[in-house]
């Protein structure tokens, strides 16, 4: 016990007496943990977006003006009967029109025939919105049933769009995602090289006191304790500043980015919601690395 | 106490041995000087003799110890039975006066009363004590080498080897640092001076062991530096 209370009062010696070493050893740590976290934060903000796209996708089903009320409640029943289905929202065959009129408002042409009819040509509407991206095609599927494929009118729209336009929207959802991790891994990776050789480079300036204090007759353990120690200090101050650092940025950026993204990101719930495993990961990383890097250099230059 | 039997040390990429078949005893309590010019092989001697290095061919025996045989795990505490003096001092240089003889048994986990008990002591000896809390920079180099003689006196070792110490200080410093040595010898201490210095070898008037080119030349009781 006492050799460990020697080995941590050495390690904050070392650190208080090469304070300008220490300091920019947290500033680096710090920056780099920071930045890493940053990573995180887009992660979590592609992935709201990701979301809003999707949320907004739906498939609208046009009912044939003849069709009677118990037909279309025969269909909207197995539309929200479908396994896939999340909701369905009816527009009245009067906001269909006015709807209708909204989406053609550039096409005179369009519009004058509309006159012409007379009448609401057009049914009501059922809004499906699917439970997942991935499902819309299976409720464009179900919509060729036969016993209600005769309700539905394909003139107004080709539900082939929707499937392609569903397919795109998937595909760049997966790619951001796919981009974002991949940037987040590299990063981490990136992180890791800038951490371990700014270990390195301090433990080099300790070169010289490592070699005397073996040829003074101090054991492995004693001489590479501090600087264990000394990672385990430097990695709790980077954690701190880095995490105050993230939690100013994350508190005051969000509603700037909430109002340019228009979605709120969901960043402070991430963040709040996942503190704790949050501060342990990078924590736990971070002595992990500094500590290894530590007792490799310190191993190199003990070979006395 | 210390046998070096047909010690040899080839280091490896150099065609010519740093020490070539030597072979001395010194019992214990004798204060040897070992002398020779640079490159002579005395610095590579030390260096065997604190299992820094290992011999090529040969055995140093210094007390139960086979040093050339020793474990890794063991080099501590080999090294703790010996006192080592710097021509370079090799002071810690972020730890006071103080600390520094006191890491030398803080390393062997020494208790903290002895500790605190032992090292005023030795400060006292080389009369360093008001100076306890000041840094080897703010220290000269004659004060320095004093620093290092009392972390070396610290385990109380039965042999001290003093590598060229007077190799950076004046020659009143110089002068300051053997009286100490000797006064050291004085109280049972084996002493092994290596040194280039022709004054010092000629006034102590002991035992003078020559090293020319790996090999011992002259081993003489009442000795001169001669080459």
């Amino acid at each position: 016990m006492t050799k460990f209370f020697r080995i941590v009062k050495f390690a904050w010696q070392s650190l208080g007496r090469n304070l300008w070493l220490t300091i920019m050893t947290v500033i680096v740590l710090s920056v780099t943990l920071f930045s890493v976290n940053v990573l995180l934060s887009l992660n979590v903000v592609t992935g709201a977006v990701a979301k809003s796209l999707e949320s907004r996708i739906d498939v609208s089903v046009y009912v044939k003006a003849g069709a009677t009320d118990d037909e279309k409640n025969s269909l909207r029943s197995y539309l929200v009967g479908l396994p896939q289905t999340a909701d369905v929202k009816t527009v009245s065959p009067e906001d269909a029109l006015a709807a209708f009129r909204s989406r053609h408002a550039d096409e005179p042409n369009v519009l004058k025939a509309l006159d012409e009819v007379g009448d609401n040509p057009l049914g009501a509407t059922f809004v499906v919105t699917a439970k997942s991206l991935d499902q819309y095609p299976m409720i464009i599927a179900a919509l060729d049933h036969p016993a209600y494929s005769g309700l539905i009118d394909r003139t107004e729209k080709d539900f082939e769009d929707y499937s392609t336009l569903i397919a795109k929207v998937q595909d760049i959802r997966d790619r951001v995602s796919g981009f974002g991790i991949a940037l987040l891994i590299v990063f981490a990776l990136l992180a890791m090289v800038i951490m371990v050789n700014v270990v390195r480079v301090a433990i080099f300036t300790h070169k010289e006191e490592i070699g005397i204090m073996k040829l003074v007759g101090a054991n492995g353990s004693f001489i590479r304790g501090p600087y264990l120690i000394e990672s385990v200090i430097l990695s709790f101050l980077s954690l701190i500043i880095a995490s105050a650092g993230i939690a100013a940025a994350v508190w005051f950026g969000s509603p700037y980015l909430a109002s340019f993204l228009g979605t709120d990101p969901g960043l402070i719930p991430f963040f709040v919601g996942n503190a704790a495993l949050i501060a342990v990961s990078e924590f736990a990383a971070l002595v992990a690395l500094t500590g290894i890097a530590s007792s490799y250099a310190v191993g190199r230059y003990m070979k006395v | 106490m210390i046998h070096i039997k047909n010690v040899t040390k080839l280091y490896p990429q150099n065609d010519i041995p740093a020490l070539r078949n030597v072979q001395f005893r010194v019992q214990p309590g004798e204060f040897v000087s070992i002398v020779g010019q640079s490159g002579s092989g005395k610095t590579t001697l030390v260096k065997l003799l604190i299992a820094e290095e290992k011999p090529t061919k040969g055995q140093i025996l210094l007390g139960d110890w086979d040093v050339g045989e020793i474990r890794a795990s063991e080099v501590p505490h080999l090294r703790r039975q010996i006192g080592v003096i710097f021509q370079d001092f090799k002071l810690l240089p972020q730890k006071t006066v103080y600390e520094n003889v006191a890491f030398a048994l803080e390393a062997c986990g020494a208790p903290t009363r002895q500790i605190k008990a032992v090292v005023p002591q030795l400060l006292k000896i080389v009369n360093l004590d008001d100076k306890a809390d000041r840094y080897p920079r703010q220290l000269s180099g004659g004060e320095q080498q004093r620093v290092v003689i009392a972390r070396s006196l610290a385990h109380r070792p039965k042999l001290l080897v003093a590598d060229e110490p007077t190799g950076n200080l004046d020659a009143l410093n110089a002068k300051e640092i053997t009286n100490l040595l000797l006064k050291i010898n004085q109280f049972g201490t084996t002493v092994l001076l290596v040194t280039h210095n022709r004054e010092i070898v000629n006034s102590l008037k002991r035992r003078v062991i020559t090293l020319d080119q790996g090999m011992l030349v002259n081993d003489a009781e009442v000795g001169k530096y001669i080459i």
